[in-house]
């Protein structure tokens, strides 16, 4: 009963964005013998979901998100030292804003969920040259590659990316998702992307998708 | 109508004779396809000279520049593999505060580490904008517009409003996002502070000899919600646009983003201009949609960018003509370059200004015929 209490105490400040309350929590359920792994898929995992879920229906936005990442990246603090190492991740992800773009905020939170729902994640930054992303892939041999722009300009150097991928053979082998605001799913389609990602919260759904479901490469 | 004529009628809501076709002079290469684009109708607006001064009696700033192009100011020239940072560090008696930027593509400084790095830096901060004085500088805005002439006009840009200058500019938005949810009385007492000190910057701007005040806000309703927007920015652009119109000023707003949830609220504001509004797919909002929601208020709206990399040349000029007809009959109506449509050196990019250009010369003689 106790555990429950504790475990929807900690889902819902993590909804909330309740710092202090997810610290709390995770201490609490530390402290009652609740196995670290129960908390984070049980109550924080299910805790953004909802969170995301807000977020696509207009009812939470970007700062809302990220206050909610933060304070799960908290309560993972508390919860890490006590996690069983055995516990793999559920994928790796590559993720990178491209060059000549210095935003960060989007892939930023892409980052954020995709470390909330279990995936192994390397960041490579904003500004991120052709090269740099395929030294990435063929050294971390990610599932998935995804890349961010948000200035039109820069938008062609997703497609010389992927290119440079095909070049060296590593192209088969992984999913590449690209996200932005001035993206579409035609321009994605055309400079050959998996898929094209309409916001954060879609984006890591395709991610689990692919991983989870079984369809990835 | 000669080009100046032609914007000032289409913020003031008469008739213009064409539909205002503008860049602004930053986006616009210097030389021989400058002078070609302004002759075939191309308008330019110049925001780069401020009509005021600010000095500060024990704030020092110390500035640290890197460059990796040869030459400081050819900026053009390191475009896009420019490493160009920029380092300021604001001494004073309370503390030091530093912030870095890096030029962008667009020729702007963007931010990389913002001056709010802890709960300590807000009282810094507040020192320094505390200590702010604004005087009026002239000098540079009205040479600027004798050079201008007919072609374009010359604008004052102030600072952001307090919000997004705090969201984008002091603390950027994973900071911002914690504070305003766990330390609100320092978020709170630096929001209070700006605006008191920028209501005094505005004072001075409204007794300056610039026609039009843009904010550059750069508002996206995903980043900025509709709760923010309400609580922060509507009051504060009330108190602007009263300072302003009282000295006849016409008071414009940088509205870049994703506007669709905040479409009642900005019909609501009593800015003049929604500029840089731009629409699918990059924006969410429609042109039609935008017209009717905001009426009494003049749209320059910003060519999607985009348009050019998915459909070419021809995909311009259809969505030109598609945004004119969406404006028919194009009063208080304007089409501008607002935002990066390609690399600024490109014979394309020159290509595309030109084929909007001629575009608009050709389909927007005011009235416009609706679809």
């Amino acid at each position: 009963m106790a555990h429950r209490r504790v475990l929807d105490t900690l889902k819902k400040a993590i909804i909330a964005a309740d710092i202090e309350g997810v610290e709390k929590a995770s201490s609490e359920a530390v402290n009652i013998g609740i196995a670290p792994a129960l908390a984070i898929n049980e109550a924080m995992v299910q805790g953004m979901i909802i969170v995301g879920q807000k977020f696509q229906a207009g009812e939470y936005f970007l700062l809302d998100l990220i206050a909610a990442g933060e304070a799960m990246q908290e309560g993972l603090k508390i919860l890490d030292p006590h996690l069983e190492r055995s516990e793999a991740k559920i994928g790796k992800i590559v993720l990178g804003t491209v060059e000549g773009d210095l935003h960060s905020i989007g892939k930023d939170v892409v980052k954020m969920l995709l470390k909330a729902s279990g995936f192994d994640v390397v960041d490579l930054g904003e500004d991120v040259p052709t090269a740099k992303f395929v030294e990435a892939v063929s050294e971390h041999k990610p599932m998935v590659l995804g890349m961010s722009s948000l200035i039109t300009p820069t938008m062609p150097e997703m497609g010389k990316v992927i290119q440079e991928l095909e070049k060296a053979r590593l192209r088969r082998q992984l999913r590449v998702i690209v996200g932005g605001a001035p993206l579409s799913r035609e321009y994605a389609e055309r400079i050959g992307a998996d898929a094209y990602a309409p916001d954060a919260v879609a984006g890591v759904n395709m991610c689990k998708d692919w991983t989870l479901g079984g369809s990835h490469r | 109508m000669r080009m100046k004529e032609r914007i000032m009628a289409a913020l003031r809501h008469e008739d213009p004779d064409i539909v205002p076709v503008t860049v602004y002079t930053m986006l616009m290469p210097r030389g021989q396809t400058e002078r070609e684009s302004r002759d075939i109708g191309l308008g330019l607006v110049e925001i780069g000279f401020p009509v005021y001064g600010i000095r500060t009696k024990n704030v020092r700033m110390q500035t640290t520049e890197e460059f990796a192009s040869f030459s400081p100011d050819d900026r053009m020239i390191c475009l896009t593999k420019q490493k160009h940072t920029i380092q300021r560090t604001f001494n004073t008696p309370t503390g030091s505060v530093s912030e870095k930027y890096r030029w962008g593509y667009t020729l702007v400084e963007w931010p990389t580490e913002w001056a709010i790095k802890d709960l300590k830096d807000y009282e810094i901060a507040k020192s320094v904008f505390d200590e702010m004085e604004f005087f009026p500088n002239h000098e540079d805005f009205v040479k600027a517009t004798e050079v201008m002439g007919d072609d374009g006009i010359v604008i004052e840009m102030p600072t952001k409003s307090p919000l997004q200058h705090m969201l984008l500019e002091l603390m950027g938005y994973k900071r911002f996002a914690l504070d305003y949810r766990m330390h609100r009385q320092e978020f709170e007492d630096l929001y209070r502070l700006l605006c008191k000190k920028q209501l005094e910057m505005y004072r001075v701007i409204a007794d300056s000899p610039t026609e039009v005040v843009l904010l550059g806000d750069n508002i996206t309703g995903v980043v900025t919600s509709p709760e923010l927007f309400e609580k922060y920015c509507m009051p504060f652009y009330d108190e602007v646009t009263a300072i302003l119109h009282k000295k006849d000023k016409i008071v414009m707003n940088h509205l870049d983003g994703k506007l669709k949830c905040l479409c009642d609220l900005i019909a609501k504001t009593k800015l003049d201009v929604i500029e840089a509004f731009t629409p699918p797919p990059i924006g969410d909002l429609d042109l039609e949609e935008a017209r009717r929601s905001w009426k009494g208020k003049t749209i320059w709206a910003n060519f999607p960018a985009t348009v050019y990399l998915e459909t070419g040349l021809r995909g311009v000029e259809r969505e030109t003509i598609n945004m004119l007809k969406s404006a028919a009959p194009g009063e208080s109506f304007l089409l501008g370059i607002t935002e990066d449509i390609g690399d600024i050196l490109s014979l394309e990019y020159m290509q595309i200004l030109k084929t909007i250009a001629t575009t608009v010369m050709k389909h927007g003689t005011y009235p416009i015929a609706r679809r």
